[in-house]
């Protein structure tokens, strides 16, 4: 990928680059050190030149289409990394967040479990010490039970409440003995 | 090593090139000589590295790899079991009758532990109360692996135990039913065996309303342990939170009971059956047998218990039949209620010798009202009433009003009431004879109160049930069971009988029913008992007594039988209609229904 134009190399090169060159220009050729030598001279003394820079307008069209390429690749390339990174968080935090609801489930099931069977279990306890003579608490009996007529402006003003037959009674009740 | 030789002489190259140059040579000449042999090291270890790690990942995934992969799904598959209880059982107040919780069971295996016996009986000595320390170690010495230790262990302490991470034990988990209000509604509710199936009641016969298909999902778990949700099928976890609402209340359910139970204990009798039921469409308040069980334990009772005898076992109704029998004489058109029959006390019909109760007493009474014959409850004034009847309208009649067939009531194992057949029936009056008084042929108590139903409610024959329906947590119905109705007697003639069933309670042998400011009707009934081959048991009766109210706007009808007294004056009069009396005061407590306005007037 590394076609762009680079702008061109103004010092010389490096000795330590140029001299494993040489090297290896040696290993190649290794029983000729003359050739070595002369080319470790002459590149001290080559002298460097500019390079004209070349508009990238002036550039081939394949060179500007893989430009175009490689530029908007990169950014494909961005996006890739930011959407798989979001996926596999998402994954790995929906199945967290769904084990953590799911043991909060569980949790509350068993609450309501233990809710329901505590409670009526009282109210049975409690049934039974209501059934116990001894202890006060009788059952309902209509004889110890008041019944109030419903107060009615008609039967007010006909006088006579008992004949009227949209009158009604409620009860009033004693609390039952048991729940 | 050859690096830093390299560098140094680079850096000395610098201030002296040439010299440099001919050392580097030098260096680069031992290099270039050793490193043919070094190479081919580096390279036959990095080629033999890379064979056994191919030769490896070739055993890993060719040869072992069908078994490992069967390992690797074995650790990583999860039983997902969501918990999906039984549907719970409710009254009709939402008090819950029958509910599923979580219990375990203890296995232990000595040969997976890490510790000694002793000390794992030590640890679990404080949780485990029905064992001491030497009963623990003695259990783990007989076997080497799969000893139950407990069978019903509650959550908490199950959790005790898996907190204690001993290895060797197990816990296993399974659903148990509970039956909060233990023995009051065992008849009705029945209770469900170990494999969570309903063995009787209401658990045995509404199986398929009360059970949720069990769903035992398989999973994958991660590397933390943690299930990977992605194979969860949609509404796994979604349970409906359907309710199985019954038409009993347990208040009056409760009162039932106990006044079923304290006249029992007065009569010292056998057994005893009391039903409340709304005449309007069938619907049973209460319904209880004794001697009755404790679902929660029921391996410790007789099995005779799980039926409910009000259901499965006939009896011969006897007196409590004759309003029955005025309503088809009625219905017939034979008599009105002003007819004037002769009660002679005494009749005697295919050379059998028929009389009243009271004949050795009082004689006969002389000519009675229909409504006096009740009263007093005349076998000889029913005779003659019914022999007014074609015998094969009266065996219609009767077949007419189901007896001989089902209720069809929801509960398990129901017997259909029995007739004689026809030509049996019709070929000789002493049968019809009999069955004027109630005798000759059998019901169940259920049936007896569905046809005093049908005088209440305006001659309706309606379905006793005790299924509601299927109602959310929020009380929303969201099934309902249909029942049908049939018309057996006119408006009219329910309506006179019921009138007449009045006066048994104001002047009759009921009198021990009433309630002052109510209007209540009713009928006793003592009646020997049969054999099952024929005749009858000498000195065993079974006494009952139904009764219907408020006579002005029939509501509830209510039936108590109680087999068997035998201690002091058994009569229904003196054993069941105080029954009686006692649920309808509770009946009317409950439901707060004031006195009757006629009575008032009466005052």
């Amino acid at each position: 990928m590394s076609v762009a134009p680079r702008p061109i190399v103004t010092e010389p090169y490096p000795p330590r680059k140029a001299v494993a060159s040489a090297r290896s220009k040696k290993h190649l050729s290794k029983n000729s050190p003359d050739r070595r030598q002369r080319s470790i001279s002459g590149k001290s003394t080559k002298k460097v030149e500019k390079l004209p820079v070349r508009s990238p307008l002036n550039l081939p069209i394949w060179l500007r289409s893989l430009l175009l390429l490689q530029q908007s690749s990169l950014g494909v390339f961005l996006f890739l990394i930011a959407a798989i990174f979001s996926v596999y968080g998402f994954t790995v935090g929906t199945q967290q967040l769904w084990n953590k609801e799911y043991k909060k489930l569980k949790t509350l099931q068993r609450h309501e479990r233990m809710l329901t069977e505590t409670n009526e279990t009282l109210k049975n306890n409690l049934a039974k010490q209501a059934e116990k003579s001894g202890n006060g608490l009788v059952p309902v009996n209509p004889n110890k039970s008041i019944f109030l007529r419903r107060f009615r402006d008609n039967s007010l003003k006909s006088g006579n409440s008992q004949s009227t037959n949209s009158t009604q009674t409620i009860p009033i009740k004693p609390p039952p003995s048991a729940y | 090593m050859s690096n830093s030789k390299r560098k140094l002489s680079f850096s000395k190259k610098k201030s002296k090139p040439r010299k440099k140059t001919i050392q580097s040579d030098n260096s680069q000449q031992k290099h270039h000589n050793s490193s043919p042999i070094r190479l081919l090291l580096v390279w036959i270890i990095l080629i033999l590295g890379a064979l056994g790690l191919g030769g490896r990942l070739y055993y890993l995934q060719i040869v072992k790899g069908p078994e490992l992969q069967k390992k690797a799904r074995e650790q990583q598959t999860v039983n997902l079991r969501p918990y999906i209880p039984r549907r719970p059982i409710i009254d009709s107040q939402g008090n819950i009758l029958a509910s599923d919780k979580l219990v375990y069971e203890l296995f232990a295996h000595p040969k997976l532990f890490k510790v000694s016996k002793e000390e794992i009986a030590t640890k679990l000595l404080p949780i485990l109360s029905d064992y001491n320390r030497e009963k623990l170690i003695e259990k783990f010495a007989k076997q080497e692996s799969g000893i139950r230790l407990a069978y019903t262990l509650p959550e908490l302490v199950a959790d005790k135990i898996s907190r204690l991470s001993l290895d060797g034990l197990e816990l296993i988990q399974r659903y148990s039913r509970f039956y909060p209000q233990q023995e009051m509604f065992a008849d009705v509710t029945g209770y469900v065996n170990l494999e969570h199936l309903g063995q009787a009641g209401i658990e045995f016969s509404q199986q398929k309303l009360l059970e949720r298909s069990l769903l035992n999902h398989k999973l994958r778990r991660a590397g933390n342990g943690s299930i990977v949700p992605e194979e969860v099928p949609e509404g796994l976890l979604k349970v409906d939170d359907l309710q199985l609402q019954l038409t009993l209340d347990a208040r009056l359910q409760r009162a039932t009971r106990a006044a079923l139970s304290k006249q029992m204990r007065k009569f010292n009798a056998k057994r005893g059956a009391a039903i409340v039921m709304d005449v309007r469409d069938g619907s049973i308040l209460a319904l209880v047998c004794q001697p009755t069980y404790d679902p929660n334990k029921y391996g410790k009772y007789n099995l005779e218990l799980f039926k409910n005898w009000a259901v499965t076992d006939l009896y011969e109704p006897g007196s409590t039949f004759k309003p029955i029998n005025v309503a088809i004489a009625l219905d017939a058109g034979v008599i009105t209620p002003n007819t004037i029959i002769n009660d002679t006390g005494k009749i005697k019909i295919d050379g059998w010798n028929i009389h009243n109760h009271d004949y050795f007493s009082r004689g006969g009474r002389g000519s009675m009202s229909i409504a006096k014959i009740l009263q007093h409850s005349s076998n000889v004034g029913m005779v003659k009433i019914m022999s007014r009847m074609n015998r094969h309208d009266y065996y219609n009649s009767l077949r007419k009003l189901g007896i001989g067939e089902k209720v069809s009531i929801d509960l398990p194992w129901e017997t259909p009431s029995y007739l004689k057949n026809k030509k049996v029936f019709t070929s000789r009056s002493i049968e019809p004879a009999t069955a004027s008084f109630g005798q000759g042929f059998s019901l169940t108590p259920v049936k007896l109160l569905q046809l005093h139903a049908a005088i209440a409610n305006g001659g309706k024959l309606v379905t006793p049930h005790i299924v509601s329906g299927l109602v959310d947590s929020s009380g929303k119905v969201h099934w309902q069971p249909t029942f049908t109705t049939k018309q057996v007697f006119s408006p009219e003639t329910s309506r006179k009988v019921l009138e007449m069933m009045e006066t048994v309670v104001t002047e009759g042998s009921g009198k021990s029913a009433q309630i002052e400011g109510y209007r209540i009707g009713g009928k006793t009934g003592t009646a020997q008992k049969a054999r099952p081959r024929g005749g009858y048991i000498p000195g065993a009766k079974i006494t009952s007594f139904v009764g219907i109210f408020p006579v002005d706007s029939p509501r509830y009808a209510v039936v108590a039988v109680v087999d068997e007294p035998r201690r002091g004056m058994a009569f229904g009069s003196t054993v069941a209609a105080p029954i009686v009396r006692a649920i309808s005061e509770a009946l009317i407590g409950i439901q707060g229904m004031p006195p009757s306005q006629n009575k008032e007037k009466k005052k």
